[in-house]
């Protein structure tokens, strides 16, 4: 994997502005927008005429009819490259299409999900020319469906402690699988599914179990699905665990280089962030469309609803959760269509993002609705079965939370050559003591950095400023908790919890302000008006948010919070 | 056989319509855009019987100014061979009808042809006229709003049928001939991925209306729109709940005394 450029995010953990990430604001090629629009178009007409969300969810089935159309015009191949058979279209139009998949059926979400952005994308990423040429033509037109299975019943979020073993044969020719997976999208529809299993690797002369990712295809004997869970939401989504009884594949199965499975799981699941957001600002649009057409036309006490300000209070709200989520997938999504930089951290808070605001604009959409809003006649309650799961599956929003303030913590460690010995000897203290000392000298070393957001018009110079103060006093918060606490940060989840938040909560506003400002220049500052006023808005609330985070990371309630917890477990 | 389709770029239905600030024309800025729906009958028919006979030209033009590309790219992307875009100053849906027929028969007349095939109307302007013009212009018979259409085993003539008010008519002509498609002559395919991805690298070619040398009186307007303008909100209907008698006499209160027609 080659040395990509910091991401924006961890940039703003060190008071830096990496502003050539989003201004000029990243355009989308002319070229693919049209082959775009054509599978979209197509798109809506089939789900139209074909996938009818509410039977599917009813019957916990998705027809085979929807799995073929979609198959066969393009929506299964939009990422393969095109010498294998598929379109080969950016993370940008993958992302368009699972936004218009999320607001027509969150089962049809998850399974495309499931299939293209992480059941292939491993192969996609990290496959030799022979697997690639082998697995992806069937997977892109749909013949073949895919799976990634990396979650076992005790390993869920410690995905590092799967027990599922690879054994290298006595002759050295193929790997024999052992073992069993849990909660696995599509399994049982899948002819191919991603495995990651402990293999024994040799580092340095000594015997260690490593994760190394394997292709298993369901031909092959030894493989056991069990039974279909039964699900709160997606129900049209297949769910299954399936177990491994020396499953024997040829050693050219492996995939990527043995040892290195965690990190192709960790790769592979940006991807699948992406995709997910996506689809969360589709339902989220699909739910304010409906939410705003019932207001119009309900009334009550000789009033439309939407003339009542508690019900303007929630339809606001839901635009501005789906600004901010359109902002931050849009310029994430082109950010990893540059493939020079990391976007680990950009995905993780467009996960987390995306599936609470769906959570609430699903919420809000409900209560909107009334009695209505609880009835299995309308679609409502259904968006909200299927809304739920977007926060704990692939990676919950607690890891991810830790992973992105830890993770942006460390890579400046990782940056820093100087430290490079004590990370090997005591890797987390060495770091934290180290960036004390050297964050004042490595400013600027490695990002190419302004504070201001260059060309700004001047409605949104005023935001950019204190957005810039904001960063500044959250780096200097980072510096000062690291320096405190030490290695003892990675227990400090609170902390933890607050100093990602803030870092969610900047990353949301600098996105907010580059789309407003590419707005403005699109098309003259009168017809952004809703634009502004949602920048407006939500930078009151996000800057507020920010201020007291910062203000809670030594002074909070965390002890209070640890010991009425404890008592409850301790009884 | 060589069929000629002449495809247009409308707004899309879904789409919200805002009128421009002179109220002549619509606020075309926010809008998406597709292929008008009757078109895609007359594209899906040309692609059938293609199927059938097989040595099939099939050529699309369009009129507008560049987004009108679209189009295009979406039947190459179904499969058709040749694909024409007139290049205009002004987006096809401020184009007259009359004018648009010009352009698209002086175009045609240069092509060989043995069927050209239009919608009945586009659903923008529903002027309805474009496809019987063009025909007038290039003195061929046509059929307009067909339903059914059978190509004759010599390919040298055509059986199509169309509703008539209570009843169907079937005009049996030869060809070459104009004819216009209705709802409900086919159910349109969608493009496949092998489509999309041969679509790709198929040229359009480009021809500048001005290269179409129109004379001076057949490029004036013989039509000025004089104001748009959207229609009225429709007030949210009424429910009238309870036992039928009381009901009946409540709604017959509010016909007077509310709506006023009684």
């Amino acid at each position: 994997m080659a040395d990509k450029k910091l991401g924006f995010v961890k940039g703003l953990f060190f008071g830096e502005v990496n502003a050539g990430l989003l201004i000029p604001y990243p355009k989308e090629s002319e070229e693919e927008s049209q082959t775009v629009k054509i599978i979209l178009d197509s798109l809506k007409k089939f789900a139209r005429e074909r996938i009818d969300a509410a039977r599917i969810d009813a019957e916990a089935k998705m027809p085979q009819e929807v799995i073929s159309g979609l198959g066969q015009f393009g929506i299964l191949g939009m990422a393969t490259p095109e010498e294998f058979g598929g379109l080969g279209l950016s993370q940008f139009a993958y992302a368009k299409m699972m936004e218009e998949l999320g607001k027509i059926c969150g089962s049809t979400a998850t399974f495309v999900g499931a299939h293209q952005s992480i059941g292939m994308k491993a192969i996609l990423l990290f496959g030799t020319e022979e697997q690639k040429k082998k697995y992806l033509p069937e997977l892109a037109t749909g013949d073949k469906i895919a799976a990634f299975a990396l979650t076992e019943p005790n390993a869920g979020s410690d995905a590092g402690s799967i027990q599922t073993t690879a054994t290298l044969s006595e002759d050295g020719s193929s790997f024999i699988l052992n073992g069993s997976k849990h909660f696995i999208t599509n399994a049982g529809i899948a002819s191919l599914l991603t495995v990651f299993a402990k293999q024994e690797i040799e580092i340095e002369g000594k015997k260690e179990k490593k994760i190394s990712a394997f292709i298993i295809t369901r031909d092959i004997p030894g493989i056991t699905m069990d039974r279909e869970e039964e699900k709160m939401g997606i129900r049209g989504s297949v769910t299954n665990g399936f177990r491994l009884e020396n499953v024997k594949i040829p050693k050219e199965n492996l995939l990527g280089e043995p040892g290195k499975g965690f990190k192709i799981a960790m790769e592979v699941l940006n991807y699948g962030r992406l995709g997910l957001a996506a689809g969360c600002l589709g339902a989220s649009r699909k739910l304010l469309e409906l939410s705003a057409d019932h207001a119009k036309q309900r009334e009550q006490f000789g009033k439309r609803l939407c003339d009542f300000e508690m019900i303007k209070h929630k339809l606001s709200d839901m635009e501005i959760d789906i600004f901010v989520m359109e902002s931050i997938v849009d310029l994430s999504v082109k950010t990893a269509d540059r493939k020079d930089t990391d976007f680990s951290i950009e995905a993780a808070i467009c996960k987390v993002f995306a599936s609470e605001a769906l959570w609430r604009v699903v919420n809000n959409a409900v209560q909107i609705n009334g009695g209505d809003g609880y009835m299995k006649e309308y679609p409502y309650e259904r968006f909200m079965r299927d809304a739920r799961i977007n926060m704990i599956f692939e990676g919950t929003n607690e890891i991810l939370r830790l992973f992105i303030s830890l993770d942006s913590i460390k890579s400046v460690g990782i940056e820093l050559k100087k430290l490079l010995d004590s990370l090997k000897r005591n890797p987390l203290a060495g770091v934290f003591k180290v960036i004390g000392v050297s964050l004042k000298k490595c400013k600027g070393k490695f990002c190419c950095c302004e504070a201001m957001l260059p060309g700004l018009d001047p409605a949104l110079k005023i935001y950019n400023k204190k957005a810039a103060v904001l960063t500044k006093k959250f780096s200097r918060c980072v510096e000062k908790a690291a320096m405190k606490y030490g290695r003892k940060i990675v227990e400090k989840e609170f902390m933890q919890e607050r100093l990602s938040d803030i870092a969610i909560n900047l990353y949301a506003v600098y996105c907010v302000i580059a789309r407003v400002q590419h707005l403005i220049e699109a098309k003259g500052k009168p017809a952004v008006e809703k634009g502004l006023n949602i920048l407006d808005a939500f930078f009151d609330r996000a800057s507020a948010r920010i201020e007291k985070d910062l203000n809670g990371i030594f002074k909070n309630k965390d002890k209070v919070l640890n010991a009425i917890s404890d008592k409850i477990i301790s009884g | 056989m060589d069929i000629i389709l002449c495809l247009k770029e409308v707004p899309d239905t879904a789409s919200i319509i805002k009128l421009s600030p002179d109220k002549k024309s619509i606020n075309r800025q926010e809008l998406s855009f597709c292929m008008n729906p009757y078109d895609e009958y007359a594209l899906e028919e040309a692609l059938r019987i293609r199927d059938k006979f097989g040595d099939t030209k099939i050529t699309a033009v369009t009129l507008g100014d560049s987004g009108a590309e679209q189009v295009l790219r979406t039947a190459l992307s179904l499969g058709i061979d040749k694909a024409v875009h007139i290049l205009t100053d002004k987006p096809s849906g401020e184009l007259e009808a009359f004018f648009s027929s010009l352009c698209l028969s002086k175009f045609i007349s240069t092509l060989k042809y043995d069927l050209i095939f239009c919608g009945k109307q586009a659903v923008d302007d529903d002027s309805s006229s474009v496809g019987a013009m063009i025909a007038q212009i290039l003195n061929i018979p046509q059929v307009t709003a067909i339903t059914k259409l059978q190509i004759k085993d010599d390919k040298k003539g055509f059986i199509s049928h169309k509703e008539i008010e209570g009843a169907e008519e079937v005009i049996e002509g030869t060809l070459p001939a104009l004819l216009t498609a209705q709802k409900g002559l086919n159910e349109p395919r969608l493009p496949s991925l092998m489509g999309i991805m041969q679509a790709k690298k198929k040229p359009i070619e480009k021809v500048d209306v001005k290269g179409l040398a129109l004379k001076e009186d057949e490029i004036i307007s013989k039509l000025e729109i004089v104001s748009m303008e959207l229609p009225k909100d429709r007030k949210p209907g009424k429910v009238i709940n309870g036992e039928p008698e009381v009901a009946v006499k409540e709604l017959i209160k509010i016909l007077k005394d509310d709506a006023k027609v009684l």
